[in-house]
């Protein structure tokens, strides 16, 4: 049997690395410049050429309102990368400051640990649910709402990587030279942590990108008339048998934007294993359900 | 054995007190108030008389201040007192017991598909490293981590029952309607499995007992599929276990897309109404379910496993 051995590369960078990231820059330049190249109005409703398949002048087709879905695809972008990408942000933020908190500071560590324990009993979107029956629909809700499951993973892995550093020899010897605890912390530890940071929030970004679509598929998401995927998915599935273009556009939208962020931060992961031996992707995926 | 399991369950209660604090603390901070809610909606007026509400708030233990009050919660639940639906005026308990078959059902029916196709797809994957099986594998994987859930249950609904017309659109009842589910959610929880799968059978066949098997000149089949595969199971049936645990409440899109009457839809269809109490008792229990197959699946892997037990409790990460 061959046996592949060779990587192929592009550029100097591994293949998923290079089509990943190629296809984040398309993703958020069409999303920026959307105004632009979306060849119409997403809102705007030619209600005499409802459903139409796809043809030259509805590249996607249209909906049951005449709107055309490439438009309303294009724009879909905005919330999905946006809200997915503060999210991340946030949550990172967070993860990291509990994590290496608990790292540095034992009294600190077993309460913290035990309040991650607790949210890890609760699946993602079932928290983000209730967060968003309490807060009620809305951007800024769908953000908390997000936010709230999605910090004791980043906490977790922080942790670990923290308490390692914690034991090496040139955090001792700053501390021995007199440095203080913010500074062994922000300049000893924090650069030792960016890297499994890095890779398990740009994965987590495409689970952000399924949970966005998820509750917006259920009504509880971002709010019409701003178009958004999973609204648009759910939207087309009762023409499922005479406008698939409808439903499965939108899903091929949300599965290239997944894949996009899940390549790069395999290739980014690739990456810091071939340095030195960072946790392996099934080791950062573990302690979250997609 | 014992011993271990005793230990296992005592680490649980701190964590089964948080996560009824979480519920509790997440239905405290609602807005509105629930007796008035909760009254309204059983005497279908917007302006109910206030002695009912004050009887309600009585009951529900709301006129305490909050440690008070999570404390009669606590205790309420411990009877197994839920609440009433608003909706259907029904008691949560009989709601929620209603919906769990249906959940256990199809998350039951997920899981199994699930361990066919991830087992032999790792163990081929493990065994024929960096072949072509193996890069399909990986590549089939990195599609379905891709691809949420729903989308795969809508790509099934297309192809199976609007264009083949061979299955079910949705429904419960039958072995047809499970079929489509079970498939979706197997399909696309399997990705992260695979590849653990892959590794950890990986790291197993670069053990030494591996190298002692082939030296007495076992088969091939017999040193992979008995040898290596039952220390390579363990960290996918943990990761397995909280999968199933997950798929109890978590699948809340693919129970919604398919009618299916479980705990997740359940919860859904509380939160669009904003009938609070089902929609605590749902995450209560979806909770407490999660927590206590993660018990089982750690005391099964103890049994393959025996040296779990020795070990000094790790912490997982």
């Amino acid at each position: 049997m061959r046996r592949i051995t060779a990587r192929t590369r592009f550029l100097g960078l591994p293949t998923g690395l290079f089509a990943g990231l190629w296809l984040m820059i398309l993703l958020v330049a069409a999303g920026v410049t959307a105004p632009w190249i979306s060849p119409h109005d997403p809102v705007e409703q030619h209600l005499e050429k409802r459903l139409s398949p796809p043809c030259p002048e509805f590249l996607l087709g249209t909906d049951a309102l005449g709107r055309c879905v490439a438009s309303r695809l294009i724009y879909g972008i905005r919330p999905s990368v946006g809200i997915s990408l503060s999210v991340t942000a946030l949550v990172a933020a967070v993860g990291m400051a509990v994590g290496m908190l608990s790292a540095y500071y034992r009294a600190l560590d077993n309460i913290m640990m035990r309040v991650t324990d607790c949210f890890f009993a609760f699946p993602a979107i079932v928290l983000a649910l209730v967060m968003i029956a309490i807060l009620g629909p809305g951007i800024k809700s769908l953000v908390i709402a997000l936010a709230v499951p999605g910090w004791p993973k980043y906490a977790r892995v922080v942790r670990s990587v923290a308490l390692s550093v914690k034991e090496r020899g040139f955090v001792e010897a700053t501390r021995a030279i007199g440095g203080r605890n913010t500074y062994i912390l922000c300049r000893c530890m924090l650069p030792a942590v960016w890297a499994p940071v890095m890779t398990i929030a740009t994965v987590g970004m495409g689970g952000k990108v399924i949970h966005i679509a998820s509750l917006g598929f259920l009504g509880l998401g971002v709010q019409p008339p701003t178009p958004e995927w999973g609204t648009i998915l759910n939207q087309g599935l009762p023409f499922l048998g005479i406008a698939p273009h409808i439903s499965l556009s939108a899903g091929a939208f949300i599965m290239i934007t997944v894949l996009s962020f899940t390549l790069v931060g395999e290739g980014l992961r690739e990456a810091a294993d071939a340095k030195h031996n960072a946790p392996a992707m099934e080791q950062l995926l573990k302690v979250q359900i997609p | 054995m014992i011993g271990y399991i005793l230990k296992r369950i005592a680490a649980l209660i701190p964590i089964l007190f948080g996560i009824s604090a979480v519920s509790f603390l997440l239905f405290y901070l609602c807005p509105g108030d629930p007796a008035q809610i909760a009254v309204s909606a059983l005497m279908g007026t917007e302006t109910p008389p206030e002695e009912a509400i004050e009887a309600v708030r009585l009951e529900m233990g709301l006129h305490l201040p909050f440690p008070a009050q999570y404390a009669y919660w606590l205790k309420r639940v411990g009877t197994g007192d839920l609440g009433y639906s608003y909706q259907t005026g029904r008691s949560v308990i009989r709601e929620i017991s209603a919906a769990l078959p249906a959940s256990a059902w199809l998350a039951g029916a997920a899981i199994t598909l699930m361990g066919l196709i991830v087992v032999p797809l790792g163990v081929i994957s493990a065994a024929r490293k960096n072949t072509i099986w193996d890069k399909t594998a990986l590549l089939g994987s990195l599609m379905a981590i891709s691809t949420p859930d729903f989308f795969i249950a809508v790509l099934f609904i297309f192809f199976f029952s609007v264009s083949l017309k061979v299955l079910p659109v949705a429904g419960y009842g039958t072995w047809e309607n499970v079929v489509l589910p079970a498939s979706a959610l197997a399909l696309s929880n399997a990705a992260i499995s695979m590849r653990l799968m892959r590794t950890s059978m990986l790291a197993a066949l670069g053990e030494k007992y591996i190298v002692t098997a082939r030296s007495k000149g076992l088969y091939e089949f017999t040193v992979v599929a008995r040898h290596a595969l039952k220390n390579a199971m363990v960290p996918v049936l943990t990761y397995a276990g909280a999968q199933f645990g997950y798929l109890f409440g978590g699948a809340v899109v693919v129970e919604t897309i398919f009618m299916w009457p479980g705990l997740g839809r359940l919860l859904v269809e509380s939160v669009k109404a904003r009938d609070v109490f089902v929609a605590q008792g749902c995450v209560l229990t979806i909770a407490f379910l999660y927590v206590l197959i993660n018990l089982a699946v750690d005391v099964l892997c103890a049994v393959i496993d025996h040296r779990i037990r020795y070990a000094p409790h790790h912490r997982k990460n």
